[in-house]
């Protein structure tokens, strides 16, 4: 059976990343800013698993699993944070939150 | 009765007086503060009848260890420790009995006053430090007697601090500034203390005064500029204390404070310390000429100065005031020429007859609703009686009028002066004269004549709280003096004699004649200056020339001294203030400049999430970059 090549993973994961890295640059909010994060963090995931399989090697694929589970922590944090400050500012828009300017 | 009671019955006053104030109503704690006064009387009195030829040394506790030497070189412990001779006696009995006749007195006189209690508490604290001063078995304790006076009698100058009775809060500045005043004065006599004890510590290894006596051999190979250093220095603090030239303006202004506070402290004890200082160095300054002969011209010109400033004053205190200085400037003459005991005589008496013409002067401004100025009293023999006879003893004690106390102790001072040096001898027989013309003018002035006053006030006498210390006071100034008739009088130098045993008295060979005629002198001049002072009432009340105004100024000194040490200070501030200036503009130019690099680092931190963000992306595309075109490159 044919398979996919890795380089259209690899393209994938590239174009992912990019539009996350797009979203944390122009949104405001800072629900979406995490929100493309996250898709930053999938598209390395991605990439991962790609080579994992293209080497036949399985320590990629359990570096994914680990990256899962902190992303699943990271976003029980990062959400907990995000409704903190909109309790205590009345915004999530990150260009207000600039209180630590030097 | 331990030694220790007699400055701690005072001092547990205090305590009480100062924790306990609001437990004490009406005139209550009065009475207390005086009965603790009086029971240290009566324990100076025990041990005054107890004493022996060996003086009674009292060991408390050990204060400094390893600080004196022991016998044979061997370190030793400076000791808390309290020493009794006859010297140190007679001056216990001095302070507690005068002093409780002034407590009782002050009952009476601060009756009215919001802060009564407070005012007992303070006294009863400047009578237990200057017992520690006297009773102190070495110069360290001493001192803190000393600074403890100080200290007393700076919160007593201004106790009157928010003015008084009106609460005129300019007068309230002026009791605070004068209080100031004499405080930082002594710390310039403090310092000169202070260096003769580092000094006597240098040479002779410890500051214990028995010992200190008892060192003849080391003493006697002590090389001698060190030992007239030693009494230069104890001189300055003595001068301090006592209000001598040139340190004495603090003095008369110390007189801002309550009536009973100029008796006990400006007039009674506090400003004899430093003759009790130097008469209780006598060892030290047996062995030097050169400095004794400072100490009896600062005494005599100071006295000199007193009574030049005494003539023409207009407040009944200040006039009483300048005389306090002047005959502590007797005192000084006398120990100065070594004639201790008769210092000490002329400080017992003068105790009495001044200590008693400052509260007959309490006791007119009493009467005419605090006014002090002469010039608007007179006549009062006829409404104040008994103040006026108590007055006229306190008067003729003063100017040496024969079986009036001052005559026995100022003739002696005059004695041993006549002896010893001539020009000190005119000019204590020329003060001699102006004491006895500007009391006599104070006495005019004030009891006879008419009155020109306030025609609204009906003076009269205290009542019995106020009258009794007054009489018992004019009876010791009338008999105080038979305490030490001189032998070409018939009598027995008892004082000279009880005192020889504790310290040294110098016997000058003078004929009886000789002696009679010097007498006979110094009353005619004390005779002359009365009748100058009735003449001169009797022609002008006042009339104030340019050796009047002179006078009235205290000789410009205060103007002198702010003059050449006030403005003088102030253009060394000034300067150092440029120079503050200075340094300060620099260091903020170093700032401003540190600021400025600063700025171009802070900049980055915008604030803006995305900012950081887009870095971090640049960041890592720049490391990622380089990384993959050298991978591609090879050896880019």
């Amino acid at each position: 059976m044919e398979s996919v090549p890795t380089s259209y993973y690899i393209a994938l994961s590239g174009i992912l990343f990019a539009l996350g890295m797009i979203g944390v640059l122009t949104r405001r909010t800072a629900i979406m800013v995490f929100l493309s994060v996250e898709l930053m963090l999938n598209a390395a995931n991605l990439s991962l698993v790609a080579f994992a399989r293209a080497w036949g090697d399985l320590v990629g694929q359990t570096a994914v699993f680990i990256v899962m589970t902190l992303a699943a922590a990271e976003v029980a944090i990062g959400l907990a944070i995000i409704v903190a400050i909109f309790r205590k500012r009345e915004t999530t828009n990150v260009d207000d939150l600039a209180s630590l300017k030097g | 009765m331990a030694l220790y009671w007699l400055p701690l019955l005072p001092l547990i006053g205090f305590l009480l007086l100062i924790v306990g104030g609001r437990w004490f109503s009406g005139t209550s704690g009065g009475w207390l503060g005086s009965g603790f006064i009086g029971a240290a009387f009566v324990v100076a009195l025990v041990r005054f009848f107890g004493l022996s030829d060996v003086p009674a040394h009292e060991t408390l506790w050990t204060w400094l260890p390893n600080m004196a030497l022991g016998t044979g070189g061997v370190s030793a412990n400076l000791n808390v420790g309290f020493y009794l001779d006859q010297l140190s006696s007679v001056m216990t009995l001095v302070i507690t009995g005068v002093g409780f006749l002034i407590h009782v007195y002050s009952i009476s006189y601060m009756r009215e006053d919001a802060r009564f209690t407070r005012f007992f508490a303070l006294l009863n604290f400047f009578v237990a430090m200057m017992l520690i001063l006297v009773l102190a078995d070495s110069y360290p304790l001493m001192f803190v007697g000393w600074e403890g006076v100080g200290m007393a009698s700076y919160l007593l100058i201004g106790f009157w601090f928010a003015g008084h009775k009106d609460h005129n809060a300019a007068d309230g500045v002026n009791n605070s500034n004068a209080a100031r005043k004499a405080f930082i004065m002594n710390r310039i006599g403090d310092l000169g203390f202070m260096l003769g004890m580092f000094l006597i510590y240098k040479v002779f290894g410890t500051l214990v005064i028995p010992e200190l006596a008892g060192q003849e051999g080391t003493l006697a190979v002590t090389s001698r500029p060190l030992i007239e250093l030693i009494c230069l220095f104890l001189l300055v603090g003595a001068v301090g204390k006592s209000g001598q030239l040139p340190l004495t303006t603090w003095l008369p202004d110390a007189m801002a404070g309550p009536t009973p506070v100029s008796a006990l402290i400006h007039a009674a004890t506090m400003v004899t310390a430093g003759v009790y200082l130097i008469a209780r160095s006598n060892f030290f300054y047996d062995l030097a000429p050169g400095a004794s002969m400072w100490v009896a011209w600062a005494g005599g010109l100071t006295a000199l100065y007193g009574a030049l400033s005494a003539l023409n004053q207009t407040d009944i205190k200040k006039i009483l005031a300048y005389s306090t200085v002047s005959q502590l400037g007797y005192m000084f003459l006398a120990v100065g020429l070594h004639s201790y005991t008769a210092a000490i005589f002329h400080l017992v008496t003068h105790a009495f007859f001044k200590a008693l013409l400052f509260l007959a002067a309490g006791a007119v401004i009493h009467a005419l609703h605090e006014e002090q100025d002469v010039r608007k009293m007179g006549g009062l023999a006829k409404s104040m009686p008994f103040t006026h006879i108590v007055s006229l003893i306190g008067v003729l004690a003063i100017s040496g009028i024969p079986i009036f106390a001052g005559f026995f102790s100022k003739d002696g001072i005059l004695a041993s002066a006549f002896a010893q040096n001539i020009p000190l001898y005119l000019i204590g027989l020329f003060v001699a004269f102006l004491t006895a013309f500007y009391m006599g003018r104070w006495y005019f002035l004030v009891w006879r004549g008419e009155y020109r006053g306030d025609t609204k006030l009906h003076p009269h006498d205290g009542d019995a709280v106020l009258s009794a210390p007054l009489g018992i006071l004019a009876a010791l100034a009338t008999v105080g003096g038979f305490l030490n008739v001189p032998s070409f009088l018939g009598g027995g130098h008892v004082l000279d004699n009880f005192l020889g045993r504790a310290i040294p008295v110098h016997e000058h060979e003078i004929l009886a004649s000789t002696e009679w005629l010097a007498t006979l002198i110094a009353v005619a001049v004390a005779l002359a200056g009365l009748g100058w002072a009735f003449y001169e009432h009797r022609r002008r009340a006042l009339q104030v020339g340019p050796l009047g105004q002179f006078s009235f100024q205290a000789l410009y000194l205060d103007r002198l001294y702010t003059a050449v040490v006030g403005n003088g200070s102030k253009v060394i501030s000034r300067g150092l203030d440029t120079v503050d200036n200075g340094v300060d503009g620099a260091m903020n130019g170093i700032v401003s400049n540190v600021g400025a690099p600063g700025w171009l680092v802070t900049i980055w931190q915008s604030g803006f999430v995305r900012a950081y963000a887009l870095s971090m992306l640049l960041g890592t595309a720049l490391i990622v970059g380089y990384w993959a075109l050298k991978a591609i490159g090879g050896g880019l």
